[in-house]
């Protein structure tokens, strides 16, 4: 605790720090305007100190919230921040300046007090479309410019560019609902000025140093309680691999393979050896792939309960990620599918600590980000679908997977199957459920796949998706076994035609799709397992008992 | 006016917490109070015990009996309701176990969802469907609905039966038609279908309510029956009136069979008493501060009306049904402190409980809860805790206090210090949530204070919002029983049309106005109410088209008769404003769901009766020089006992009044001033 803030002030102020992200983010989620952000949540919001560095993010997805930093790096190289004036604004979605990939709009506010940039309010929406060669990712694509509108690292004034401006009419040409996507961007402007808004106040009621100390402090306390749970990490080299199925165009698995030293209270982390750059959208852009890294230390050290801001990420020490590898592709491949990468970033660094810290670690879940998107063009209107269908969660020492969850690097809800079929007559939904028998066994079970089953009302619908697992199964962990595999399936005259992971497909009128999701890896020998349990899931239907005895012994 | 009660009978407010029973009533025209502990496992041996107690083994001249409980929320959170089976659509059985699929916290290594109230081996399809325009897509397969629900049964024995069909808000026949099937083959088991308990739209939502309805129907609808025998066969001409979330009360005849509406009514009840304190004294913007031993509840009333929201929540899991908007934190006098691996002091929301309490109850407690920081004050007189019926160990309070204090590098009087610092702030917190995250001002509002601990923490939360009006009720403590019997009689009806708004949007709504109207006149005839007697107020559940979230607005049939579309659109874009700011461009807007809120208001002098000053109570204690810590610093300080005060009496903080159920602190700088209704009123011209 540093001398001038005493444990109440501190306290009150994190609190509020923290208060201002969530308020920031249920502030846009109130008020976007398309489902994937109101209703699934796809978005993220952070407050940075005046440098830039992350002093709070609120509870959305892992990979947007750690990547603020690194995309505000990439404008305060680009421009002089010292001139930002309080009616401009930073926007850009481009994955080759810091940001993710065609669809995250990257929005950030400068919030000045009594005429002097204090900090930055900071928000992140997944645009549902941002033009591109398909109503939802394009699986064709070989470069980022067939995904879509780029925006390039740029400072606009609020009054000028936006409305009648060239900003907004430049986007609104570009992309298939620009009503939608420019309000969800007045939404994101709105959830920043509200960070604004209450940052201003707490400074008014705390006075400027104190709260900047308060900020300041706040980053030390989570560097010291992360510098303590590395030191509690015995010394060494760990390494582990996983894989990325293919990239939509031939058949190799693409290898994610990280070496993570420990050293005292430091770690550093190291990609080389993984799958160069290929065709197609799965490559990740390099501030993606560090964000997953940086997410995946909230889960390593203390499991949620150290504040996730710039000072978590301090003891990094190096993050190397070879260039021309997939993981920091060179200008212009395709990144669309990035999350599919990112995930496994997230894997790799958990199976190798899984060597030494066993408890604080996860198997693999489904780990995906099962983008389901459909377009459907009408007299009416341009409708375009897309949801993040969840999976099983991986097993932990402590626990089973949850069931039917979004992979690790997101935290996208459902959307409410009355709510979907109002907005989108083309389709029905025939069947939402738990996908029996995909969980991996084991002491610790993973968590179910889901099971969900669209009928096609109408010609004319193209099915534009991005997935994985589907050839490599979720691993589990100290003999537990792995999950299912996912797969999506047409159903169409009666015949069941598997479709790939990663396309673009036209659907017929009366056409059933269907996608099952993976299950979640297992954790311990399954032979380990809770006996009643296992009885309760034989009751409940998630276990035959012809399963019940084959995997438990049951 | 005090004498009526010969005439009119008595009315009596019960309150059934966890721990204790309240009751409340009028007696010779003075209010009379009385507690009871509660009996958990059959709370209605405690209310009959209780009313007995009260009116000395009489119950001959009880005519109303006003019921608020928690019982149906701890059913919920204790799981002790009943053995539920669920029927789903064909291909949705498991809805229940799937919720919306978000992690609470998105780096917590187990990640858990809350436990649904039914098990998937009680879960079950029907084979039908019904489309978004209420259209029949597959029938309802009769045949194998009748073999589902004899295996259903021999196999689990529910106890009672909830059903929630695809679309049945639009379309209600199936359900209808699924619940008869079961009536048919299987008599007296409960069910419970979705398009009565709530018919609006999103699947999970509906189907958890409807699905906490039936878990409740074997306990709650059981502990309903027994009072009502009870009351038939002791007081033959009492009529047995239960709170509900919305702030109204209905008889229990009206309830839903399991009282799904009494979730989360026990802090209504204290809003509802709270907005007509607040029309006596005249504050028209009103926020109200409930706090009590682990939790505080807020909310906010502007203009004299609370925010009434479509959905709350039991226990992790959604209850859609029209509820006062009320804020939860974890703060309250039990809240403990404590202090995490990075050195960071945290007060709450743990909390000590009734058992074992803050350390200076002496019941175990070592570590220190709010209440002890303020008896290591000297706030809380140990002697005078509960109006001296509980006396407090000062010792094991500073004890506690040091332990942790230690650690800190710190005495036990900073540690408390920090502590009421803390706590001031969650609750600071806790009202902005209400206010300025809606697009109010707390600074134009008057904190009414209430719950045991309110009015010792309302000026120190006022002071940070920049309020400078707090307003300490009569019978704090005891205050939502008080609610009880000022409220409403009240129901709200509510049906999904998904409407984009036209130029014929007036006549699109009336006819389903004019449904709704009818279906409640016909009800509140069953409750002996005339047509005449109630009052209407009609609003939209509104968004712009394709927005996830829904506003409510007012709605005037004759101006909506006359403008039609400009008038809706305008209350949309008021209510737009009112809670997210100004709108940039205009869109298309629909109505999601018609409300109306049918009503019979509680007589106007209702909180007359209850506020009639009283006389000073004989064996009080005249007002003491003394001191208290405030803010690091020894300052004087007057204790007053709150009955020897006459309307009128102004008190200069620092100053502590003292009474039965609460403590209230008027801080230095703050003025306390007895009102003629007796509530105690704090200011402060700073």
């Amino acid at each position: 605790m540093s001398g001038q803030l005493s444990q109440a002030t501190f306290n009150i102020i994190s609190n509020g720090l923290h208060g201002i992200a969530q308020e920031m983010g249920e502030k846009l989620v109130r008020s976007a305007y398309s489902t994937i952000i109101r209703e699934a949540r796809d978005c993220s919001t952070s407050f940075l100190d005046r440098q830039g560095r992350i002093i709070a993010q609120a509870q959305f997805c892992p990979i947007h919230m750690n990547s603020f930093g690194k995309v505000f790096e990439a404008f305060a190289r680009r421009f002089d921040l010292s001139t930002i004036r309080p009616n401009e604004g930073l926007i850009t979605n481009d994955p080759y300046s810091g940001a993710q990939h065609l669809n995250d709009i990257v929005l950030f506010t400068p919030v000045f007090f009594r005429d002097k940039l204090v900090a930055f309010s900071a928000s992140l929406g997944h645009h549902i479309d941002v033009g591109g060669g398909a109503a939802g990712p394009n699986a064709s694509a070989t470069d980022v410019f067939s995904e879509g509108l780029r925006i390039p690292l740029s400072r606009f004034d609020v009054e000028r560019d936006l409305g009648d401006g060239l900003l907004e009419q430049f986007i609104r040409i570009n992309v298939r609902p620009p009503d939608q996507v420019m309000g969800d961007i007045y939404a994101q402007m709105a959830a920043n000025r509200t960070g604004e808004a209450r940052f201003i106040e707490m400074l008014e009621r705390f006075g400027e140093e104190t709260v900047l100390a308060g900020a300041a402090e706040l980053q030390d306390y989570s560097e010291r309680l992360a510098r303590e749970a590395i030191r509690a990490i015995p010394d060494g080299v760990y390494r582990a691999d996983d894989f990325v199925d293919d990239n939509g165009f031939t058949d190799e698995p693409l290898r994610v393979c990280v070496t993570v030293t420990v050293e005292g209270d430091g770690i550093a982390f190291d990609f080389a050896g993984s799958a160069p750059q290929t065709q197609g959208m799965i490559n990740s852009p390099v501030a993606s792939t560090i964000s997953a890294a940086y997410g995946a230390m909230g889960i390593l050290l203390g499991g949620g309960t150290i504040p996730v801001n710039d000072g978590l990420y301090r003891p990094i020490r190096r993050v190397d990620v070879p260039y021309g590898s997939f993981l920091n592709p060179s200008q212009p491949v395709a990144v669309r599918a990035r999350n599919n990468a990112c995930h496994r970033v997230y894997n790799v660094i958990m199976k190798a600590m899984s060597q030494v810290v066993p408890t604080q670690v996860l198997a693999s879940g489904h780990d995906t980000t099962n983008a389901i998107g459909m377009g459907h063009m009408s007299e009416e209107r341009y409708r375009v679908y897309m949801e993040v269908v969840g999976g099983g969660w991986g097993a932990s020492a402590g626990a089973d997977g949850a069931d039917v969850v979004d992979g690790y690097v997101g935290n996208c809800s459902n959307v409410p199957v009355e709510a979907l079929e109002a907005d989108y007559p083309f389709m029905r939904v025939e069947e939402y459920a738990l996908r029996r028998g995909s969980a991996g066994a084991g002491e610790r079970r993973g968590g179910l796949g889901a099971r969900r089953v669209y009928r096609i009302l109408d010609e004319g619908v193209t099915f534009n998706s991005y997935s994985d697992r589907f050839k490599v199964a979720p691993w589990g962990l100290f003999g537990g076994e792995p999950g299912q595999h996912s797969r999506f399936l047409v159903e169409r005259d009666g015949q069941m035609i598997a479709l790939p992971s990663k396309s673009n497909t036209t659907l017929r009128k009366g056409d059933r799709l269907v996608i099952e999701t993976a299950g979640g890896g297992g954790y311990g020998a399954p032979g380990g397992r809770d006996r009643s349990l296992v009885a309760k899931e034989i009751a409940e239907g998630l276990l035959t008992r012809e399963e019940a005895g084959r995997i438990y012994g049951v | 006016m005090p004498q009526t009660s010969h005439r009119t009978g008595t009315k009596v407010a019960i309150e059934v917490g966890g721990t204790f029973t309240d009751l409340i009533w009028i007696a010779g025209g003075e209010v009379k109070t009385h507690k009871v502990p509660s009996t958990p496992h059959d709370a209605s041996i405690g209310v009959i015990g209780g009313l007995s107690e009260a009116l000395d083994g009489d119950l001959s001249d009880l005519r109303q009996l006003f019921h608020g409980s928690t019982v149906a929320t701890n059913a919920v959170i204790e799981r002790k309701g009943g053995r539920t089976a669920f029927v789903a659509t064909a291909g949705f059985r498991d809805i229940l176990a799937l919720q919306r699929q978000l992690r609470p916290n998105v780096y917590a290594i187990a990640c858990r969802k809350p436990e649904p109230l039914v098990p998937l081996n009680l879960c079950v399809e029907a084979v039908e469907r019904v489309d978004v325009r209420g259209e029949i897509v597959t029938p309802l397969d009769e045949a194998a609905l009748v073999a589902t629900m004899a295996e259903l049964v021999e196999r689990e024995k529910p106890d009672a039966v909830a059903i929630c069909l695809l679309h049945a808000y639009r379309q209600p026949a199936h359900e209808q038609r699924v619940r008869e099937v079961i009536a048919a083959r299987h008599p007296g088991l409960p069910v419970v279908i979705s398009s009565d308990v709530l018919p609006t739209f999103r699947e999970y939502e509906r189907a958890s309510t409807t699905a906490m309805a039936a878990y409740l129907v074997p306990l709650v609808g059981r502990y309903l029956a027994r009072l009502e025998r009870h009351l038939a066969a002791e007081a033959p001409d009492a009529n047995l009136f239960v709170m509900q979330s919305s702030g109204g009360v209905l008889p229990s005849s009206g309830l839903d069979r399991g009282g799904v509406e009494m979730l989360n009514s026990g802090p209504a009840a204290g809003v509802i008493g709270a907005t007509q304190m607040a029309a006596a004294i005249g504050d028209a913007d009103v926020i109200t501060l409930d706090i009590g031993g682990t939790s505080a509840d807020i909310c906010l009333i502007a203009k004299g009306r609370p925010d009434v929201t479509a959905e709350t929540q039991v226990a992790g899991l959604p209850v859609g049904l029209p509820s006062i908007d009320i804020a939860n934190i974890g703060a309250g006098g039990g809240s403990l402190a404590w202090v995490d691996a990075g050195g960071m002091l945290h007060v709450g929301p743990r909390s000590a409980g009734a058992r074992p309490g803050p350390a200076c109850y002496g019941h175990g407690g070592t570590v220190p809860a709010m209440t002890d920081a303020l008896v290591q004050l000297g706030w809380i007189r140990p002697h005078r805790f509960l109006g001296g019926r509980m006396p407090l160990l000062p010792e094991r309070a500073r004890d506690a206090l040091s332990d942790l204090a230690e650690s800190l590098d710190q005495g036990p009087g900073d540690l408390a210090r920090a502590m009421i610092e803390i706590g001031a702030a969650n609750v600071s917190q806790g009202v902005r949530l209400v206010s300025v995250q809606r697009g109010h001002d707390p600074k134009d509002y008057a904190l009414y204070c209430y719950g045991g601990m309110g009015p010792m923490i309302g000026a120190l939360t006022a002071r940070e919002l920049k309020i400078r009006r707090v307003v300490i009720p009569p019978y704090p403590g005891l205050f939502s029983a008080l609610g009880l019997l000022v409220a409403d009689l009240k129901r709200i009806y509510r049906e999904t049309r998904f409407l984009r708004v036209g130029d014929r949007v007036a006549e699109e709504v009336a006819d389903a106005f004019a449904g709704l109207r009818a279906q409640a006149e016909a009800e509140f005839a069953g409750f002996g109410r005339a047509p005449g007697e109630i009052d209407f107020r009609h609003e939209f559940e509104m968004r712009f088209v394709g927005q996830g979230y829904e506003l409510i607005a007012p709605v005037d049939l004759e101006e909506l008769r006359t403008l039609g579309r400009s008038y809706v659109e305008a209350q949309f874009k008021a209510a737009h404003e009112a809670r997210y700011g100004a709108l940039s461009t205009m869109d298309a807007v629909e109505i999601v769901t018609l409300r109306l809120t049918a009503s019979v208001p509680a007589a106007a002098n209702a909180m007359d009766a209850l506020t009639t000053p009283r006389r000073p109570d004989t064996d009080a204690a005249p007002i003491e020089e003394s001191a208290i810590l405030f803010e690091g610093a020894r300052v004087p300080c007057r204790f007053a006992w709150r009955a020897d005060l006459p309307p009128g009496t102004r008190i200069e903080g620092a100053a502590i009044v003292e009474e039965p159920t609460a403590t209230t602190l008027v801080p230095p700088g703050w003025t306390a001033t007895v009102d003629p209704t007796g509530a105690l009123i704090l200011t402060t011209e700073a």
